[in-house]
């Protein structure tokens, strides 16, 4: 009988066949087994579909978030060692693994590394701090919150997934047709990529509106735009540029995934259509999204400096005029990715200026946070080491970044090893740094115990030495000749540098171990850890003034705003203890499982989408449309806090 | 808030929609005027059509989506514009980059190296 109305293209040729890929089709379904039998086992199914699962609360919504982020770190981690491994040992004659598995690795490191470990960092951070710094109760929309989370968390799956059936695309990061399109690659490889960005992609549309409207309308009275910490701006920024990248994302994937499923023709070599319009159009989102990541990282940075330096930040006005600046020409570089596909002199030389203009802003913010530390009292603490080796790395991959940015020279080195270096020092050095700084600095607000100091200094070590020793090979690789993306090479001269490469991912994997000891090392010792004042940097902006760990309510009583790091003049004018009759009654949203729901049905609806099961995709489009009509007619989603019961909470808190 | 509405302000707003709605109308049907009455050539229909295409969209902007209309901080304007710049840029740009790219595939093999050899003639 023929089930594949029922299976769609699914079948047994899509089962993994060689010994890597076995292993770990095997091994993460029993690992996934393991984890569900021993919550089941220790009875925690209700603690974790009550307080986590259905939870609309921020904070509760980023540890999750920057869970996922790190469990993909290690996955994403795992691919670099595999691919590094491969590059040292190639000329000996030695295949670890075929072509066509090393493209494949290549491609999910570049999409995990980017989609859900630095973007999942990023809305992890956001959602814990934002709220706080801005004396907010909680996000615009709690609810869209949550879908956010959990359409990043089935595009996480989805992506996963490939690993046990049907195997990834090959076709890097961001997927070039032809390559992609139907005629090379008509497996569900491509696909699974497609999905698993189109969905996670939607969830990062949904939280960038989200965040900006919070920032807008849900700030503490008093707080101006211009009173506003770093940190806030430094996101309002970010999530404007989400709101326009991002449909420029889900537009070009559609139109990829119409070429694919619909035999169409955007981007094939005939029919009319052109694959360089996609290239073109993926790095019209494309480049924005490497600022969307940096800025709210250059916030951390400036809130981390202004306290450990115990001092305002230098330039507050110049800060925000950068941002501002960034906000504009990040729209104005994309081209700068493909200077050699042909264009002309005009065109790239136009591009070229622009990014060397881009690179103004971002100089000076730099330069205000040295002015910052100049003269200030610094506490050398964790947070404060991330910030001295980004300080380091980011400006070795900005001077990179605008040598690149020379058409003549970009000719010379592009697609070549120096390019990975350069985009590597910017992300790792940069990006992950700045998140790195930021779980350091907000672990105590959200879990009431700081983390082990030492352990947090020793990684950023780790991670910078193992970082240098990893990429500075690859420009002088890329100097040589070597392309990226390359798993065999014939010149015996270059396997030294690759094997002091592969050394250096060895180094910052020490890095990751040092810090998840660390992390279990602070949790077993968090009595002596623990942050008993809610304050333990001798902080500056609002979030230090509320209890640690956060109540899910944020402020017992919403904060006055009088002027830039109130919390701070707070402190120096004496603090007035709140008297019973500050306190008011306060609305609270309810948790819901729709959230849940909707991105259960997305992901099915991707799985079908994938393996051309098409009453899957109607039956779960149908089902997500149902929940979400459903939920818009639902109008018991808030319950009240009574001013007697936050009263008594609030005490509690505080003791 | 609209439970605070005054009277008059409700009568301003109900004029205001129909102002907006007249208008919207009244250049669509220009529009389709122009066209099915061939009341000019070809390209000054096109030019003619453009033309209305963008009053339609201040009409609309202003009298149904309340641009320019609102208190301060006026958000909406504001996302609104530099949405609007930021689409023609990008628009523009990727026709600029792509009209430039497309001119220099489509030379054939002979007319590439002529127009190399006129390259090296100016020195590069």
């Amino acid at each position: 009988m023929d089930w594949s109305w029922f299976i769609g293209r699914f079948s047994a040729e899509y089962l993994p066949s060689d010994p890597a890929t076995i292993g770990a089709a095997i091994g993460m379904p029993l690992g996934i087994i393991a984890v569900l039998a021993a919550i089941t086992y220790f009875k925690k199914w209700s603690y974790l579909w009550n307080e986590w699962i259905t939870t609309v609360d921020a904070k509760k919504i980023g540890i999750m978030y920057m869970g996922i982020a790190i469990l993909m770190l290690l996955r994403g981690g795992a691919d670099a060692l595999m691919l590094r491994a491969q590059t040292a040992v190639a000329p000996s004659g030695v295949e670890l693994f075929d072509t066509d598995t090393f493209q494949q690795v290549f491609t999910a490191h570049g999409s995990i590394m980017i989609f859900f470990v630095a973007m999942g960092a990023m809305f992890g951070l956001i959602n814990i701090a934002l709220p706080l710094l801005l004396g907010a109760r909680d996000v615009a929309y709690p609810f869209l919150n949550s879908v956010s989370f959990w359409l990043f968390f089935a595009g996480m799956v989805i992506i996963n997934i490939s690993l046990v059936v049907g195997g990834f695309s090959n076709g890097g990061w961001l997927g070039y047709p032809p390559l992609t399109g139907l005629e090379y690659n008509p497996g569900p490889g491509v696909d699974y990529w497609i999905w698993a960005l189109q969905i996670s992609g939607i969830g990062s549309l949904l939280s960038g509106i989200n965040f900006t409207v919070t920032i807008l309308k849900h700030r503490a009275p008093g707080m101006t735009l211009m009173k506003m910490p770093i940190f806030a701006w430094s996101v309002l920024v970010s999530m404007v540029l989400v709101m326009l990248a991002f449909p420029v994302l889900t537009a070009t994937l559609a139109m990829l995934s119409l070429d694919r499923l619909a035999d169409m023709h955007f981007f094939t070599s005939d029919g009319g259509g052109n694959p360089m319009l996609y290239v073109n159009l993926i790095w019209a989102w494309g480049h924005p999204e490497v600022y969307i990541l940096i800025l709210p990282a250059f916030g951390i940075f400036s809130e981390v400096i202004a306290t450990f330096a115990r001092k305002k930040i230098f330039g507050y006005v110049t800060m925000v005029a950068a941002l501002l600046a960034i906000m504009f020409l990040s729209f104005v570089v994309w081209q700068h990715h493909f200077f050699t596909m042909g264009a002309g002199a005009n065109v790239n030389a136009f591009f070229g200026i622009m990014t060397m203009i881009i690179a103004i802003p971002t100089g000076v913010k730099l330069f205000n946070w040295i002015f910052t530390l100049y003269k200030g009292n610094i506490r050398f603490t964790a947070p404060m080491i991330w910030f001295m080796c980004f300080a380091f790395s980011f400006t070795i991959g900005g001077v990179t970044g605008v040598l690149m940015a020379v058409p003549a020279l970009d000719f010379q080195v592009h697609n070549t090893m120096f390019l990975v270096a350069h985009f590597h020092n910017v992300i790792i050095g940069g990006v992950l740094f700045g998140f790195f700084a930021g779980i350091y600095y907000w672990w105590p607000k959200v879990f009431g115990f700081r983390l082990h100091d030492a352990s947090g200094k020793l990684a950023a070590y780790l991670w910078l030495g193992g970082f240098i020793l990893a990429f500075m090979p690859l420009y002088v690789l890329g100097l040589m000749g070597a392309v990226r993306r390359i798993d065999t090479y014939s010149d015996p001269t270059w396997q030294p540098l690759f094997i002091v490469s592969a050394i250096g991912v060895g180094v910052i994997a020490l890095g990751v171990v040092t810090m998840v000891l660390g992390a279990i090392y602070s949790i077993w010792k968090r009595k002596e850890l623990a942050d008993t004042d809610g304050d333990p940097w001798d902080g500056r902006t609002l979030e230090w003034s509320v209890p640690s760990p956060a109540p899910h309510y944020n402020f017992a009583i919403t904060p006055q705003v009088t002027r830039r790091d109130e919390w701070w003049y707070q402190k120096k004018n004496g603090i007035k203890p709140p008297q019973k009759s500050d306190y008011v009654d306060i609305h609270l949203p309810k948790n819901t499982a729709a959230g849940v729901y909707i991105a259960i049905a997305a992901g099915l609806a991707g799985m079908g989408l994938i393996w051309h099961i098409w009453w899957l995709v109607a039956v779960a489009l149908i089902g997500l449309i149902w929940i979400v009509l459903q939920r818009t007619f639902n109008d018991d989603t808030e319950y009240t806090l009574t001013a007697q019961q936050l009263y008594e909470l609030d005490r509690k808190a505080s003791l | 808030m609209t439970k605070h509405t005054s009277n008059a302000a409700l009568r301003r707003e109900k004029t205001h929609y129909i102002i907006g709605f007249t208008g919207a109308a009244t250049l669509t049907v220009l529009a389709y005027a122009s066209v099915t009455a061939q009341w000019f050539s070809a390209t000054q229909t096109a030019a003619f059509v453009l033309v209305l295409a963008v009053l339609q969209l201040f009409v609309q902007s202003y009298y149904f989506l309340h641009l320019g209309d609102e208190p301060k901080p006026r958000w909406k304007s504001w996302s609104y514009l530099y949405s609007m710049v930021m689409m023609i840029i990008v628009v523009m740009g990727s026709l600029w980059v792509m009209y430039n790219l497309n001119y220099r595939m489509g030379m054939t093999g002979p007319q590439m190296e002529a127009h190399m050899l006129e390259q090296n003639k100016k020195g590069f």
